[in-house]
């Protein structure tokens, strides 16, 4: 240790002790509000860690992105909800099934509820030749 | 969870409820759709779901008919059902083609077809078989799609 650094040991040293009596002498107001101040910042940080995402938490693997846990993949889906997916397919189909159906019933009703309340009787749309007669003098 | 999952499940299983109990029962029917469908009573509960869905469906035209029009759709209602599945839907495809014809143009030829002699009628009718044979094997290649005929529907009587 050279004359420089002692000087300088020596001058911490008389700050600390000038610091530890000013802590001696203070004003207890002051020491709650810093007491109050002080739980109220621990109580926030605590809170954070409680509600933040465990994805923050996790390691990040710089350069080793294929070797990194992903949290999505990493959690295999339970038979429940491959159940449900599969259900939910079925379903659906079922669904697109029995519209496409209700569909065609509404078209087949259109057609059959105006045969047969039309002016030509039913013999009229069974006979070839009508309509052969109807195509060619339009 | 549970009870989310729950919840989920009723809200699929809703549609398939109603899916199931859509055959109806001629007690079930209303008093106007007995009355549109009075002809069809003694088969009625014999008839598949989708069958009774569309004479449903033709029952709700029926309330919007003139009172001639509900008259003519009593009086061919049996002889409809009393039709093959097969010349139902001839009838259907003749009457697509028919309604280009306005009406009053129809009725005059259709008055003018009545007065022909039989020997006329037939050469007519097979005019019209030959033709739809020639469409149906005409050659498909200006348009491959528009010649695939469509599917039969699931819907017969």
């Amino acid at each position: 240790m050279n004359k420089h650094q002692s000087v300088e040991v020596a001058y911490a040293l008389r700050l600390k002790s000038l610091l530890n009596l000013g802590l001696e002498n203070f004003d207890p107001h002051i020491s709650a509000q810093l007491t109050h101040a002080r739980s109220l910042a621990l109580g926030k940080q605590a809170h954070a860690t409680q509600w933040a995402p465990k994805e923050n938490l996790a390691p990040v693997y710089l350069g080793h992105s294929s070797a990194a846990p992903s949290s999505f993949f990493s959690q295999r889906p339970s038979w429940a909800v491959w159940g449900l997916a599969l259900f939910t397919l079925v379903l659906t189909l079922l669904v697109v099934d029995d519209w496409q159906e209700t569909q065609q019933i509404q078209q087949v009703a259109e057609v059959d509820a105006m045969i047969l309340a039309d002016d030509l009787p039913l013999s009229a749309h069974l006979d070839p030749g009508f309509i052969s007669v109807l195509k060619t003098n339009e | 969870m549970s009870k989310r999952l729950a919840c989920y499940l009723l809200f699929l299983f809703l549609p398939l409820l109603s899916y199931a109990a859509d055959t109806a029962r001629w007690e079930q029917l209303t008093p106007k759709q007995q009355q549109a469908l009075a002809p069809l009573q003694p088969r009625w509960n014999n008839l598949p779901p989708n069958v009774q869905k569309k004479w449903l469906e033709v029952a709700a035209r029926y309330q919007k008919m003139s009172p001639p029009e509900q008259q003519r759709v009593q009086e061919r209602l049996k002889e409809w059902m009393a039709l093959s599945p097969e010349q139902r839907r001839q009838a259907r495809e003749n009457f697509r083609e028919a309604k280009q014809v306005p009406m009053q143009k129809r009725q005059e030829k259709w008055q003018q077809y009545q007065q022909l002699p039989e020997d006329e009628k037939r050469r007519l009718a097979q005019t019209q078989s030959a033709e739809k044979v020639r469409s149906a094997t005409a050659p498909q290649s200006a348009n491959m799609l528009s010649a695939v005929p469509a599917p039969p529907p699931k819907v017969s009587p």
